[in-house]
């Protein structure tokens, strides 16, 4: 049971954190827990036939097919973030303070909280696969009753709801006029860490071979595989011996979206009309 | 805007997976091949060794029927593998020589071995 219950939680975490802060990003935005919920049970669904067809990625493009998807998928959420900040720096002010022009701002609030629900899919198919993975190995391993590995998944699950719950509740208890600036300042944070992650993978796949020196080494410091390091990852994108191109490109996700979110952002909201 | 800059983004992400793919191709044969395998939750050879500065393409033959993960921190290796099935992984090996610990990682006090960098 133990096996299992740490199997999920160490996979599960960063998806609850990441849950975390898209459902305080959303908050008091309408429907947006249903789109959550959807992207969370895409997430699921696709775990489970990743975790089935996880051969035949991996032994895809020459063998770096997994590196390969899993830079794709990080890369798009990382668009889906950059996105629903823009939008949000946009539309988001005018929406909890005016309720003006509420009718268009749903419509195409829809459209940002897609892209939510799209990085919380991503999330959770991408830790989702492995769990599933892994629990079937310990079920055919035999040894561990098939009752006392549910129970342990299913413990190992809702610690993961837990980190959740708290990422969420701490988030909201931040006055809602800086809640806003908290959350998009974290979902910067989370798509510059999963910029420079998507990198990794690139690098590792062999595709990208550029600027590929260590920039430094903290493993025996915080590894990024500690609680605490993984913690860090996620949240800002952490990592405990990074490549020179791994740093550039965080700082320029960083930067680049933060001046592009600060330039959406009008101070007088002067245009209404609606964006793609 | 928001259009233009995701057509942008887009045109810009073509750009770098073509050109990727150009550098892939030419790096492709500074490269070894190499296989470990698993049976009985072993890894054969357990001690591996791999010549410095080179690139080696490492197959790992999971011959149990669970799945394991093969994992290497130093070098940040991590490869999901199936039950009875085989994964590649990238090595970039290091110019200098040392002993280099790779595990299976749901069994990481057991199943494991080393690269020697030499």
């Amino acid at each position: 049971m133990l096996g299992a219950l740490i199997i999920v939680f160490r996979e599960v975490f960063e998806a609850g954190l990441i849950l975390g802060i898209v459902l305080a990003a959303t908050n008091g935005v309408p429907k947006a827990g249903r789109w959550i919920g959807m992207g969370l049970a895409a997430g699921l669904a696709g775990a489970t036939l990743l975790a089935s067809f996880v051969d035949v990625i991996a032994n895809a493009m020459q063998g770096v097919g997994q590196e390969v998807f899993n830079a794709c998928i990080l890369a798009s959420a990382v668009l889906m973030l950059a996105w629903h900040n823009i939008w949000m720096a946009r539309h988001g002010r005018e929406m909890s303070a005016e309720l003006k022009g509420v009718g268009q701002a749903v419509k195409t609030g829809n459209r940002s909280l897609l892209a939510l629900a799209v990085v919380v899919g991503v999330a959770v198919l991408r830790e989702g696969s492995e769990v599933v993975l892994f629990l079937y190995g310990v079920l055919i391993q035999g040894g561990e009753g098939v009752s006392s590995l549910a129970l342990g998944g299913l413990l190992g699950t809702v610690l993961g709801g837990c980190v959740s719950a708290l990422m969420y509740f701490g988030l909201t208890r931040i006055p809602t006029r800086k809640l806003f600036s908290v959350t998009t300042g974290l979902i910067t944070l989370l798509a510059a860490g999963m910029a420079a992650q998507s990198v990794f993978f690139l690098e590792q796949s062999g595709l990208v071979d550029v600027f590929g020196t260590k920039a430094w080494d903290t493993s025996t410091v915080l590894s990024d595989k500690s609680i605490l390091g993984r913690a860090l990852h996620t949240l800002v994108g952490y990592s405990d011996a990074p490549t020179v191109l791994q740093v550039l490109v965080y700082v320029v996700t960083l930067v680049g979206l933060f001046t592009f979110t600060k330039m959406m952002s009008p101070a007088a909201p002067k245009f209404k009309a609606v964006q793609a | 805007m928001t259009l233009n800059a995701l057509k942008y983004g887009f045109i810009a992400a073509s750009l770098f997976a073509t050109t990727t793919l150009a550098a892939f191709t030419a790096h492709a044969e500074d490269t070894l091949t190499m296989e470990i395998v698993v049976k009985d939750h072993v890894f054969s050879p357990a001690e591996m060794k791999l010549p410095k500065g080179k690139v080696v393409m490492l197959t790992i033959k999971n011959d149990d029927p669970t799945p394991m993960e093969f994992e290497s921190k130093p070098f940040k290796l991590e490869k999901p593998i199936k039950g009875n099935s085989s994964a590649v992984v990238r090595i970039k090996v290091p110019d200098e020589a040392g002993k280099i610990l790779f595990v299976d990682e749901p069994r990481e006090d057991k199943t494991l071995g080393y690269f020697i960098v030499e």
